[in-house]
């Protein structure tokens, strides 16, 4: 969860930051497994009775509602034939599940993407500044006859 | 005005008035349905994490991305700017909550207006959940949420 989120919720108490936390480490990797279930032809059901959870606690974790652990976790990779790792993004001091399956870090990537529109925003409005200076300026005024 | 910009710390005080979370999207409320949105999601903790928990997916949302558990559109496969803010999971909690919307992708930031508040009750009222979806797509909030935004740029100086 990014420090500016943690920042607007910081009045809640730890426990409940800690849950929304915990969601956010989960909620993209879901989307991957997601994506991977697809790929691979596996629904909901079939992933809960292959690993031995009920099917109502992966509809919670899918809600947002229950954190899998780490032997879930170990589950989804062996029934999903995929690596799972857990990374420690320095920078942002972010731990992430990343799995091998995807050849591309989607956080580092996002962060990229970010940074590039936030300079693309910037550049926008120091060109709009500029635009709005000349227009202003006396020599851009056309002169009296 | 149809709408207004949601102060967060009507829903809780312990949210921060912090303007950070208002770069990424901006949340409004149908003026009319205010009062049932706020005791929707304030009738208990619970409901409030998971109203948290929806701001953090659309904080950290990647361009149309969509949780059809807990955010998804709400169309027929023709665009109707309609999305639903779903609170799904113990019956006794969420009470199967809806929180219809209206979102509008402006200048590449998301505006979203929380519209109606609907318990859904299982397949049978498919139709008058249509009926809702229809009624919410025909609101004329982009008009509100334009004069918003013009009204917060800074006016220049004759």
């Amino acid at each position: 969860m990014k420090q500016e989120f943690r920042e607007f919720i910081s009045g809640f108490n730890d426990e409940i930051v800690d849950e929304v936390s915990a969601f956010g480490i989960q909620l993209q990797f879901l989307e991957d497994v997601k994506d991977r279930m697809r790929i691979i032809g596996i629904n909901q059901k079939e992933l809960s009775e292959k690993m031995a959870v009920h099917p109502s606690f992966l509809s919670n974790v899918f809600n947002g509602n229950k954190l899998l652990n780490l032997k879930h976790i170990a589950k989804i990779e062996r029934i999903l034939n995929i690596d799972i790792s857990l990374a420690l993004i320095s920078e942002s001091n972010i731990i992430m599940l990343s799995s091998s399956e995807v050849e591309y870090n989607p956080c580092a990537l996002e962060a990229g993407e970010t940074l590039k529109k936030q300079l693309k925003d910037e550049i926008t409005k120091l060109t709009e500044s500029i635009a709005d200076i000349k227009k202003d300026s006396p020599d851009s005024k056309p002169k009296a006859a | 005005m149809l709408i207004e910009e949601v102060n967060y710390q009507e829903i809780s005080p312990k949210f921060n008035a912090s303007e950070v979370i208002k770069a990424k999207f901006l949340l409004y409320w149908d003026s009319r349905r205010k009062k049932e949105i706020l005791s929707a999601i304030r009738k208990n903790d619970q409901r409030v994490v998971h109203f948290i928990k929806i701001l953090l997916f659309l904080y950290e949302r990647k361009e149309n991305q969509y949780k059809k558990e807990m955010y998804r559109e709400e169309n027929d496969g023709a665009p109707n700017q309609v999305v639903a803010m779903k609170f799904l999971g113990n019956a006794a909690i969420f009470g199967n909550l809806r929180i219809y919307c209206q979102e509008h992708k402006i200048n590449g930031k998301y505006h979203i207006v929380m519209s109606r508040v609907h318990v859904k009750q299982g397949e049978k009222n498919q139709a008058q959940e249509r009926k809702i979806i229809g009624n919410i797509a025909k609101e004329k909030y982009i008009q509100d949420i334009l004069e918003i935004e013009l009204k917060k740029r800074p006016r220049r100086k004759i």
